[in-house]
């Protein structure tokens, strides 16, 4: 594990702006700017709106499989991890974030069809810091 | 527990992050990625007009899509987008035809007319994107003329499987409807539905009404009026409409501002005596009164919170107007309102997790909430004169009365969600002030 820390620290110090050129790091095939890409369309789709304000504060990781077309596979959505105790907040709040998934997934997210084994599996943590109602 | 500062550290991505956010490529395991910013806007529906050859499918489709749209958390698609028709309350739903229209739930009904006077209304809503019904289906049978109330059940029901919180489409206000020029104005007590809708008038115009008060069943009104010719506090059956004077009291002194206990079987009021007003409790079963504040302030506008044990008041005790906590039982109280301005008509939240109030300062009125000891104080609104909150019975939402500058100024009642969004003017008959949001109907 510290290897792999250490290895993407010193890409991000040593290549500096040149960190836009995609470069698989891992050597997956799976590139730093397609993660980035993928991250990107998802976010579009979460919508805490409707949400109430309890559950807009809950930190979830959700965890899913990908077809090889790219579109999540719905049934494979499932809870990993949340941060609240609240069963009817959670619950509300992983509607939100499996809408995000399957929502901006539909047509298939934009990722190399070479790295499919990189992509497979997902987990994606939503954390909602970033949007705080203030 | 996950915490957020746990989770990450947990995650094993602390290091990485100050180099990579939000992304992780493990050479094993599930590719990792952290989203921190969404957005925050209206969720799009869809509701194909309800299926039934009535008149009251079309009218009870467009009451359920104003509910929702109303509350600014959803967006309804205009119906000329849709790819799919509903034919049949019971068809197979085309998920995919919903999600080409990015459509995130889908409401579905049908009207039947009973023959016998009643309608019934049945109601489905789906996820769309997960393909599934959200919650049971259900059905509301009632008289065919109650069919808004069946409309707001509907949508307090899909307000409720979406966003988690109780509804508060099928509730009524009070309010005072106002007529004629501003030196000369009529006041009438009347009742509207939450939407401006079924305005009954409840006292003519001959005597000057304030502040109407729901019950906490919503069957009776406690009310101010000049009737007797001096400020008094009367109670009212709303379906009967009968009145009376809330209690016996001489002439020169009055009582105003009244509240019910959350348990509806007490008041507590204004009594104003040679020239000092203290908060008291009535019984309204014995009518005994019991002296609840003794300071030579004014001391006024009581509210409890809804576990009974508390009142939130304000005072003037200080020189300046504040709003003060005290035990249900009377007592000094405690100040809890800590701006430089004049802070007014508290009231606490149903939910007991704010109190919304009233407050000017530099010649701007606002409407306001802050916790119950008094921090995370937030203004919602400014104007010339925003005044006299009243909470959805759900505690999202604060209806209040903006008054417009100058000899044509004229008063109407505001609704605003407690995040400051959603700022409407609600549709009354002509010029309306005073709003008092009554309970939920069912």
């Amino acid at each position: 594990m510290m290897g792999f820390v250490y290895r993407l620290i010193c890409a991000g110090l040593l290549a500096g702006p040149a960190m836009a050129q995609a470069t698989a790091l891992d050597g997956s095939g799976l590139t730093e700017q397609d993660a980035a890409a993928f991250r990107t369309q998802m976010q579009a789709c979460w919508n805490v709106g409707a949400l109430p304000a309890d559950a807009q504060d809950i930190v979830m990781r959700v965890r899913f499989t990908m077809a090889p077309t790219g579109v999540p596979v719905a049934d494979s959505l499932e809870l990993v991890e949340t941060s609240s105790q609240d069963a009817a907040h959670t619950e509300l709040a992983f509607q939100a974030a499996r809408r995000a998934v399957i929502r901006c997934g539909a047509g298939g997210y934009d990722l190399p069809a070479a790295a499919f084994a990189s992509w497979e599996h997902v987990e994606v943590t939503f954390d909602p810091s970033g949007m705080r109602v203030r | 527990m996950l915490t957020r500062r746990n989770f990450i550290g947990s995650s094993g991505l602390l290091l990485a992050s100050t180099v990579l956010p939000h992304v992780s490529l493990a050479q094993n395991g599930p590719l990792r990625l952290e989203i921190t910013e969404g957005v925050i806007e209206p969720l799009p529906f869809a509701l194909p007009t309800f299926i039934g050859a009535s008149d009251a499918a079309a009218d009870i489709s467009r009451v359920i899509a104003a509910d929702l749209r109303g509350t600014g958390l959803f967006r309804q698609i205009p119906p000329d987008a849709y790819i799919s028709q509903v034919t049949s309350f019971n068809a197979e739903v085309s998920y995919p035809d919903w999600q080409a229209i990015n459509a995130q739930a889908l409401i579905t009904g049908e009207v039947e007319d009973r023959g016998d006077g009643n309608i019934a209304v049945r109601f489905r809503l789906f996820d769309v994107f997960s393909q599934a019904p959200l919650g049971e289906g259900l059905q509301f049978v009632g008289p065919a003329d109650s069919w808004r109330r069946m409309a707001h059940n509907v949508a307090d029901q899909v307000y409720s499987r979406i966003t988690g919180e109780s509804g508060y489409f099928d509730t009524r206000v009070a309010f005072i409807h106002e007529e004629g020029p501003k030196n000369a104005r009529l006041k009438r007590l009347a009742i509207m539905d939450y939407d401006g809708a079924n305005v009954q008038y409840l006292t003519d115009s001959r005597s000057l009404v304030l502040a109407p008060r729901f019950s906490p069943s919503g069957d009776r009104l406690l009310y101010t009026s000049y009737e007797s010719g001096f400020p008094q506090v009367y109670i009212m059956d709303v379906a009967s409409v009968q009145r009376r004077p809330l209690e016996a009291i001489s002439g020169g002194n009055m009582t105003f501002s009244p509240r019910f206990t959350p348990s509806g079987q007490n008041v507590v009021l204004s009594l104003e005596q040679g020239g000092n007003s203290d908060i008291y409790g009535v019984d309204l079963a014995t009518g005994t009164r019991s002296q609840l504040t003794g300071s030579p302030a004014i001391e006024t506008a009581p509210s409890f919170s809804p576990d009974g044990s508390q009142i939130v008041f304000e005072s003037d005790r200080t020189g300046g107007q504040q709003i003060y906590v005290m035990p249900a039982g009377g007592g000094e109280g405690r100040r809890i309102s800590t701006g430089a301005g004049r802070y007014g008509t508290p009231v606490w939240s149903p939910r007991g997790d704010y109190i919304a109030f009233t407050y000017q300062a530099d010649g701007r009125f606002h409407i306001g909430v802050m916790r119950t000891d008094g921090s995370e104080q937030r203004l919602l609104t400014s104007s010339f004169l925003d005044e006299g909150p009243t909470w959805a019975p759900n505690g999202r939402v604060i209806m209040f009365t903006r008054e417009t500058p100058g000899d044509d100024g004229a008063p109407a009642v505001y609704s605003v969600d407690i995040s400051g969004r959603n700022l409407q003017r609600v549709a009354t008959p002509g010029m309306a002030s005073d709003p008092a949001w009554g309970p939920l109907q069912s």
